[in-house]
């Protein structure tokens, strides 16, 4: 039975070079370490050692200290300065363990020594002990050059602070967004360069994934792990958006930062955003103003949800100023897309269809142009109006809008109008409705987005109060929101 | 809103529950037109628990509507009653989810 488990799995392609002038020393060297699984290399004397250890790159070497042509110390001292030789664990053998061959093996490089003649289990735990210690470190310095790759390859810039807040590495890409040098920016805090001031207070929450480590203490976006957006300042002065996300270290000895430059993205974002203003100004344009004459009050409520809106509305008088023509409607959906199906809509109505035409005839040419016209699944609802002042009535038919309120005669009361949505089944029919009209008489016709804010007791408000209230419903409504109101004078 | 989607090979029971606004709409909407690419035909809707469904809602239930019917499948919406009733006879919407 061995005195030692057997290592030699562990110590498979590990070699020791061992160089003693002495062939019965090698062997018995060799007769103890070949059982663990260990490569063995032998040499004679010192300059076969230095040799050996370049051709070999062993993982050990064991040098008997008097030898020679070259001895050991001599040999120990220049494979120390080999490139491979700093981290190569030296062990010296030596007959005479006196004060001064201890001291001399230890100046010229060894890790240790051994006494002749060697104590077989003490040699193989110790070698043991220093390969495993030399693969740690070697896996060690693998991990890092690899962090160190990755972090030179990551288009994000990176930099890492210390427990005391200050910078102790900066990526090669940070270097570059950021444009200052190393030297400037390590071992100092980060807003002696680059980062403006730290916040005084949480970041908004929709902006945070993770809560901040102490949540009673005063923000500090430098050592809370969150997701941000903010500016950093240049090394020419300028500052520029950044997004970043910082992540404290396990054990709370600081934190690292990944960031990019978002200027691009924000300018975008910018472009895009005066794109929609300039949309929202060019539908506001089309769209009439209020109205006060000798035979109407009229006043237009226009509310997009998003800058842009799917509801529009239009009106016109016949040429002798008699009848008044008009339409409100809502194209179902939000934002840019149905904002343009809405302009669609708008030139259905003012040139596919006679505006002088009856409100149903109106309504059913609407419905089979906007089949060619809208993309699929898309559809509005409409309602179309014509009040004819020599006859005192109001003619109106319904598409999807279905309700309206009218005061008649100081009585207010929602009037009900079946009609189908435009858009989702053609060559349909729209029915015509009429009634009459008196001065005092109001109107109020508008789209789902104030409708459905519309409180029970809307009946005790009388113009011009409920066309303030429903002013009031369209702003605070979370959909487009339109109405015309019509006061007959 | 509480829904509930139970699948039977071709066939899709909708249950809906509460407000059906624009967000519940579009996941809605999401899921059933899902759905529908993986073969599903036939839509029931119960609108026995629906308190209020807006635009975003209805344009939901056309989307699905028009895109199984064209394979020959079909939306139906059942349990209508009351307020939810009246809003599909006004829009008419009532002739094409009953028929």
């Amino acid at each position: 039975m061995p005195i030692l488990a057997n290592n030699t799995a562990a110590n498979h392609q590990k070699v020791i070079l061992i160089v003693d002038d002495s062939i019965l020393s090698r062997k018995m060297l060799r007769n103890i370490l070949e059982p663990d699984g260990y490569t063995i290399v032998e040499g004679a004397n010192g300059v076969e050692a230095v040799d050996l250890f370049s051709k070999h790159q062993p993982d050990a070497v064991l040098l008997d200290i008097v030898m020679p042509i070259m001895d050991g110390l001599e040999a120990c001292a220049q494979i120390k300065k080999l490139p491979e030789g700093k981290r190569t664990p030296i062990f010296m053998i030596t007959s005479v363990a006196t004060k001064e061959a201890i001291s001399n093996a230890f100046e010229a490089g060894a890790i240790d020594y051994f006494s002749k003649p060697p104590n077989e289990m003490v040699i193989i735990q110790r070698l043991r002990r220093v390969i495993e210690a030399r693969s740690w470190e070697d896996a060690l310095i693998s991990s890092q050059q690899r962090l160190h790759t990755i972090t030179a390859t990551m288009g994000e810039g990176l930099y890492v602070l210390n427990a005391d807040g200050n910078v102790t590495f900066l990526n090669p890409e940070a270097e570059y967004i950021l444009g200052w040098n190393p030297e400037e920016v390590l071992g100092k805090s980060p807003t002696a360069t680059f980062y403006p001031e730290p916040h005084s207070t949480y970041p908004d929450a929709q902006n945070s994934n993770l809560e901040p480590a102490a949540a009673q203490e005063p923000y500090d976006p430098l050592f809370s792990a969150s997701y941000d957006e903010h500016e950093y300042r240049h090394s020419n002065g300028e500052k520029f958006p950044v997004s970043s996300v910082a992540r404290d270290f396990p054990d709370g000895k600081g934190c690292v930062v990944v960031f990019r430059d978002i200027t691009a993205k924000k300018r975008a974002e910018e472009q895009l955003r005066q794109d929609i203003l300039l949309a929202s100004r060019i539908q506001k344009e089309f769209l009439p103003g209020d109205l006060d004459n000798l035979k109407l009050r009229l006043d237009t409520i226009y509310h997009p949800s998003s800058h842009v809106s799917g509801d529009l509305f239009d009106y016109a008088w016949s040429p002798d100023g008699n009848r008044l023509f008009g339409y409100i409607a809502d194209v179902m959906g939000h934002g840019i897309a149905t904002a343009l199906q809405a302009s669609t809509l708008r030139a259905i109505f003012n040139v596919a269809t006679d505006k002088t035409s009856p409100p149903n005839v109106r309504l059913a040419t609407a419905n089979n142009q906007i089949f060619s016209c809208f993309a699929a699944g898309s559809f509005a609802g409409a309602l179309c109006f014509e009040l004819d002042f020599t006859t005192n009535t109001l003619s109106y038919s319904a598409a999807g809008i279905n309700e309206f309120l009218a005061v008649l005669n100081s009585t207010p009361q929602k009037l009900e109008v079946p009609g189908h949505f435009l858009g989702i089944i053609k060559d349909k029919d729209y029915a015509l409705h009429t009634i009459n009209f008196a001065p005092g008489d109001s109107f109020f016709f508008m789209t789902d987005g104030i409708a459905e804010y519309l409180p029970e007791n809307w009946m005790s408000y009388a113009y011009p109060k409920l066309k303030k209230l429903l002013a009031l419903f369209a702003v605070q409504s979370a959909d487009d929101a339109t109405a015309l109101c019509l006061n007959i004078k | 809103m509480d829904q509930q989607i139970t699948v039977i090979e071709k066939d899709v029971s909708v249950t809906l529950h509460g407000r059906i606004e624009q967000q519940q709409a579009t996941e809605l909407k999401d899921k059933l037109l899902g759905l529908t690419g993986s073969g599903c035909l036939n839509f029931t809707v119960d609108f026995e628990n629906v308190e209020y469904i807006d635009s975003s809602g209805l344009g939901m239930l056309v989307a699905v509507r028009n895109q199984v019917l064209s394979n020959g499948g079909f939306v139906h919406v059942v349990n209508l009653s009351g307020k939810m009733k009246r809003l599909f006879e006004l829009t008419c919407l009532i002739e094409i989810f009953t028929e």
